[in-house]
């Protein structure tokens, strides 16, 4: 393999990208087998040139390759995905992310069907924009209609997740007190509600933290995953934010359990 | 009426490219997989040298990219065959073949080239000839 120029690498990067973007919609062709077949191409285009091999060698190189999208012709690719790549012919074509915004502003108008229809809706539209699209460096000024619903789906999305256990466990612990808050105060706390529903709320605690913890560990486990689900945002979710997650999940956890614990060796019977 | 005919021929000149750019590529299509065919009858060929060989040929091979797939789809088809060979210079390198239906067929394709090959020139010939 020869030695190639920083610039020269970037410029088989986004060539390659543009391909990879391109062989998503169609699962018929073998996308490593295509992707050897052009790095062995430029390889071998590039024997005779000196080392490290410029910008302009594998410029050359690439044009006589041609156009990243003719590695999968249109016969190979899923209808959706036909109509989707005849709407995004380049970064000058606008309509997939007009498509994408007026999806969105719809539905936020009529909305009790946002949330779950046309929110999810233009937010597929979005990706699949950036998807034919190779990339967001690729669309320029039309990220301005595409990321709005993905930035909105994806906080909801998030939310739910984060929360949404949390409020659950909330319920159910809390109905579950009031339940049993007679005749557990009266036999273990001496009729105290307020020690009762102390240790109540720190069960809870102690299990919203794992559940934190257990997320944020889960997401330092597989970035590559959060990455692809939240694209192409995943860089805003680093690793230094996730183990601020962990250490808050794990401070409830240890507090709800130290206080619970405090409370019942202290006060109950 | 001065500017009204030269777009009037603008436009004309900008369908008559596209005419012949649609019609070019549908020539170019089914010419390229006999080309590729016929460059690999009787040896086995790695693709980047059956690239270099199609390459050459005036107005065939727009983008030397457009080669790969399609001896993806001859393989898928059955009419190419791949064996994988160890390479001195590199990792090892595939090398395309034809196989036996693949034979059968670029005979046919050789024999029907052949016959309207035969009619087009006549065609063109005998027109020629009416218009000198």
């Amino acid at each position: 393999m020869k030695e190639l120029s920083l610039s020269a690498q970037e410029c088989i990067e986004h060539y390659m990208q543009k391909v990879k973007a391109r062989l998503r919609g169609a699962k018929s062709l073998d996308a490593n087998e295509i992707q050897r077949d052009i790095q062995e191409h430029i390889e071998r285009e590039l024997e005779s040139e000196a080392e490290p091999v410029g910008c302009d060698a594998v410029t050359g190189v690439l044009e006589r390759l041609g156009a990243p999208q003719q590695w999968v012709p249109d016969e190979e690719l899923s209808w959706w995905r036909k109509i989707i790549v005849r709407m995004q012919s380049g970064p000058d074509d606008w309509r997939l992310a007009y498509i994408c915004f007026a999806l969105f502003a719809f539905g936020f108008i009529i909305f009790p069907f946002w949330v779950i229809f046309f929110l999810p809706l233009s937010c597929y539209v979005a990706r699949s924009t950036l998807s034919v699209a190779g990339g967001p460096d690729e669309l320029g000024e039309q990220k301005k209609l595409i990321y709005p619903p993905l930035v909105v789906f994806y906080i909801i999305v998030g939310l739910v997740v984060v929360l949404g256990p949390l409020l659950a466990l909330i319920g159910s612990v809390i109905a579950l007190a009031e339940e049993s808050e007679r005749e557990i105060t009266r036999k273990f706390f001496q009729g105290s509600f307020y020690y009762y529903w102390l240790m109540v709320w720190g069960v809870i605690l102690a299990g919203s933290g794992l559940w934190w913890s257990m997320l944020a560990g889960f997401l330092l486990r597989k970035q590559q995953l959060l990455d692809k689900l939240i694209y192409p945002f995943g860089n805003h979710v680093t690793r230094k934010r996730l183990y601020k997650l962990t250490v808050v999940g794990l401070t409830l956890l240890i507090s709800g359990t130290i206080a619970g614990l405090l409370i019942i060796m202290k006060y109950a019977r | 009426m001065a500017l009204t005919g030269t777009l009037l021929c603008y436009i004309l000149i900008f369908m008559d490219d596209r005419f012949f750019d649609n019609w070019a590529t549908q020539v170019r299509k089914g010419m390229l997989e006999f080309c590729i065919l016929n460059t690999i009858r009787g040896k086995s060929l790695y693709g980047y040298d059956i690239v270099r060989t199609l390459r050459d040929i005036d107005g065939l091979v727009i983008g030397e990219g457009t080669i790969y797939p399609i001896l993806s789809r001859l393989k898928r088809e059955g009419l190419v065959g791949t064996t994988i060979k160890e390479s001195r210079e590199g990792p090892p390198r595939k090398y395309y073949e034809l196989t036996d239906s693949g034979q059968a067929m670029l005979n046919k394709m050789i024999a029907y080239w052949r016959i309207i090959k035969i009619g087009t020139e006549t065609v063109i010939k005998e027109q020629n000839n009416e218009g000198t």
